[in-house]
């Protein structure tokens, strides 16, 4: 290699010593940034805005017509339609393997931090349903340093990233298998039932007397056990409807109740439906309470679920997974209770002292659960 | 009675539900139904308030004349230039090299990191082969080194020197690269071998600085010291400000003005060290007088300003400077302890490039952002952590006198015995001398 004032020179030129000593000094803010939005519907509409430097589109468009150094924003208006084909040609969106259509529609000013941009919304058609996939080969080939920072939206969530010019593509990842985490869900909502005491408490109060039948201010045992199971299903599908209305509406965010009423009257409901046990004559409340107590459970599930899965991507196979969970928790109570209850009906034990016991035990608890909920 | 007629109405009506649903697989399914129904209403709804990354609202101009944007050098020929310079650089070596050098030289002048991306770009073909020409591989590791990636900058520079055994540009990068990564040992050898090169001078800076973070920091500074002496009292004459003619920073006349104010500026960095602030005070001074290109002093100086507590100098000496991260940090330090001026503008304008630097997958502003963290904390443990693991990432990764003191500060403030234990075993190791680090350990004894 020859030195001296040959192609050297300039290399060494470049390198003085402050080059090399600067590394504190490389700041990145001012590369080269683009900003890309997208939002992709389930009905096939696309929607999106892509944000370029003024500096880096006049690489790639004459955006100074005049040549003083200057962008006007009649020079702007002036090359919308090049500034339309550019993107146009270089921004490429896909959806479920199929390239999406869409515009440009207004060309805007905006800034990103503290530098000059154009904001380019556009419109467009994709797939309604599939995997999103972008690529960019815009500012690339002028500067390395690029990067096109993305926003994409689909129904499945939000995702963020960049693409870069030695990853000019970006797929979205396939989605979590929805079944899985609709299995999973099932199963949390079994689990939360069989180990959250407060609702096999309540269950219990409400099941207790199924085997018995209100008569002349006495319980009385059931006369057939077809009667027992009828009654149990009444009882079950009212509280089953009930929470299912209330976890729905909090979970989807329609309806919101603080933990701090919902834990307390929970335990609230326990006490009354246990004591009311006591009391043949109430024997009639026992619907309408399991369904209007039923709503209040509902929250507590509702809580448990948001914290179980505080994103709200797939929100209705969680949400459907878990109430299932509950619902199969709640049955396999019932066929464990169902078979005891006609069998301990006739025994007057039962009816006299075992019921009312039991319901005073359950009553006990729910005190002492308010205590400490209301203490907390 | 009227109550009694209620509940009997309300227990009919829910016997009418209870027998009409009397299976649950049909209750859960109307409940499901009703859930989606539900769900699809909010995704709708979610959608509307599409999200959008920062930014200004954009608009639209009513005046044609309106100017949306100074184009700095950019005009239509400047850019048809470039295009038509860059096309043919893809076949010419030597076009590629001149070309990278001269954008790497605006970048550094007009402190556009813009430019090192455009000076990749033109690289990047070259790079891509099996066999690369070493001035090549050297510019590239330049732009690596100024993107903080320091392994792969070294990579390039192990393939140039291998190339071109005496290239002294390479070995004065790896050199520093290896100091500014607290390598000091493998930093020692390019160092000897500039000593005996002819650019004794840069070989003496490179020494000193090896020196001074090794247990030998007076004698490191004495060095220097000597070095500046003996240059003052020979023939320099004038100074050179260019280095266009130098393929070394020192000339038959002494060494250019750049050299120079890059020596007052690691003379400084090691007076830091050894307690003497006004020393390095007027050291950064003068480096900033004889290179005021250079924001990286100006930076340095207001360090010591602000440390010294003045605050209104220090702001002076950043509005020379172009807003950068480093430079807005430092004015929200100095503006929020003199409680003048927008101490929350410069903060608001900081986080913002902080957040476009994380989003683009970079991490050249480590060290502002574990600065940032420590001086504008939220009051929690939770932030003391955070902070530290910032200080430690950084510390990680680069070992310069501020990287091994706000490693120092997070350690002592979050009293993490681990990392207290890592930082005393490298200082150890290496010898490092600080005050402000010592004082800093002190000080997390006694309290």
């Amino acid at each position: 290699m020859t030195r001296g004032l040959g192609w050297f020179a300039y290399v060494v030129a470049a390198l003085c010593v402050f080059c090399i000593l600067g590394a504190p000094n490389a700041e990145s803010h001012e590369s080269s940034t683009s900003y890309l939005t997208l939002d992709a519907r389930a009905d096939g509409s696309l929607n999106g805005s892509l944000d370029v430097g003024v500096l880096d589109l006049s690489w790639s468009v004459p955006l100074d017509a005049d040549g003083d150094g200057r962008v006007l924003w009649r020079e702007v208006e002036a090359a919308q339609p090049a500034i339309a084909t550019l993107v146009a040609d270089k921004l490429i969106v896909e959806r479920g393997g199929r390239q999406c259509t869409f515009h440009v529609t207004a060309v805007l000013v905006t800034r990103h931090v503290g530098e000059p941009y154009l904001s380019l919304p556009f419109v467009g058609r994709c797939e309604a349903v599939g995997l999103l996939g972008i690529r960019s080969d815009l500012f690339f080939g002028e500067d390395s340093g690029h990067r096109t920072l993305f926003d994409v939206r689909t129904a499945s969530g939000t995702t963020a990233g960049f693409l870069m010019v030695s990853a000019r593509e970006w797929k979205q990842s396939r989605a979590p298998n929805p079944w899985t985490a609709f299995a999973a869900f099932i199963v949390q909502g079994i689990w939360h039932v069989w180990t959250g005491y407060d609702h096999l408490a309540f269950l219990l109060s409400l099941l207790l007397p199924c085997a018995l039948t209100a008569g002349r201010g006495a319980w009385r045992p059931a006369e057939v056990p077809k009667v027992v199971l009828r009654d149990l299903l009444r009882i079950i599908t009212a509280f089953t409807v009930a929470h299912s209305i209330t976890l729905g509406l909090a979970t989807l965010h329609m309806v919101s109740v603080s933990a701090r009423i919902i834990e307390p009257l929970i335990a609230t409901t326990i006490i009354i439906a246990a004591l009311l046990n006591l009391f043949p004559k109430a024997a009639r409340l026992r619907l309408p309470l399991a369904f209007s107590f039923g709503l209040i459970h509902g929250f507590g599930f509702a809580l448990a679920l948001s914290e179980l899965a505080p994103v709200r991507g797939q929100i209705v196979a969680l949400l459907a997974g878990f109430n299932i969970g509950v619902e199969l928790a709640q049955l396999s109570v019932v066929l464990l209770v169902a078979p005891l209850l006609v069998l301990l009906r006739q025994s007057a034990v039962y009816a006299t002292r075992l019921m009312p016991a039991a319901s005073v035990a359950v009553a006990a608890a729910g005190f002492i659960w308010l205590g400490a909920r209301l203490g907390s | 009675m009227n109550i009694r007629r209620v509940i009997t109405g309300v227990v009919a009506t829910m016997r009418t539900i209870a027998l009409s649903a009397m299976a649950l697989p049909a209750l859960v399914a109307s409940a499901l139904a009703l859930s989606a129904l539900a769900a699809s209403a909010l995704a709708v709804s979610a959608t509307a308030e599409a999200a959008t990354t920062g930014g200004a609202a954009p608009f639209r101009p009513t005046d044609p004349g309106f100017v949306v944007a100074e184009l700095p050098g950019g005009s239509s020929r400047a850019r048809d230039a470039f295009a038509r310079q860059l096309e043919l650089s893809r076949s010419d070596p030597q076009l590629a090299a001149q070309l990278a050098a001269a954008l790497l030289e605006q970048a550094r002048i007009s402190a556009q990191p813009r430019l090192y991306g455009r000076a990749e770009s033109v690289l990047a073909p070259w790079i891509a082969r099996p066999t690369v020409p070493a001035p090549l591989l050297i510019l590239e590791a330049n732009i690596l080194q100024q993107r903080h990636e320091f392994a792969a900058a070294i990579q390039l520079i192990d393939r140039a020197t291998a190339q071109d055994p005496r290239s002294g540009q390479a070995r004065l990068m790896r050199a520093n690269v290896r100091i500014v990564t607290g390598d000091y040992e493998h930093a020692g050898p390019d160092c000897a071998w500039l000593m005996g090169s002819r650019d004794q001078w840069t070989g003496s800076v490179c020494i000193a600085q090896v020196l001074g973070s090794t247990g030998q920091l007076q004698r490191a500074r004495a060095l220097l010291e000597r070095l500046m002496a003996d240059d003052a009292a020979g023939p320099s004459g004038q100074r050179q400000t260019g280095q266009g003619q130098a393929d070394q920073g020192q000339t038959d006349r002494g060494p250019t003005a750049e050299v120079l104010a890059w020596t007052l500026s690691v003379r400084a960095d090691l007076a830091l060290r050894a307690g003497a602030l006004p020393e390095a005070q007027d050291m950064l001074t003068r480096a900033v007088a004889l290179a005021p290109a250079s924001d990286y002093t100006r930076l340095a100086l207001a360090d010591v300003l602000i440390a010294r507590n003045q605050l209104a100098e220090a702001v002076k000496v950043l509005d020379a400077a172009r807003p950068s991260v480093g430079v807005l940090l430092r004015r929200a330090i100095a503006q929020s302890r003199t409680h003048e001026g927008h101490a929350q503008d410069s903060l608001a304008d900081l986080k913002e490039r902080l957040t476009v630097s994380a989003q683009r997958g970079e991490r050249t502003h480590l060290r502002e952002e574990t600065r940032l963290a420590l001086e504008f904390p939220h009051d929690g443990a939770d932030d003391r952590q955070a902070a530290l693991a910032l200080a430690r990432d950084n510390f990680n990764l680069q070992r310069e006198t501020e990287d091994i003191r706000l490693f120092a500060r997070a350690v002592v403030g979050a009293r993490d015995p681990a990392a207290l234990a890592t930082l005393k075993e490298w200082l150890q190791h290496s010898h490092y001398e600080d005050v402000v680090v010592d004082q800093l350990l002190r000080s997390g004894r006694s309290s």
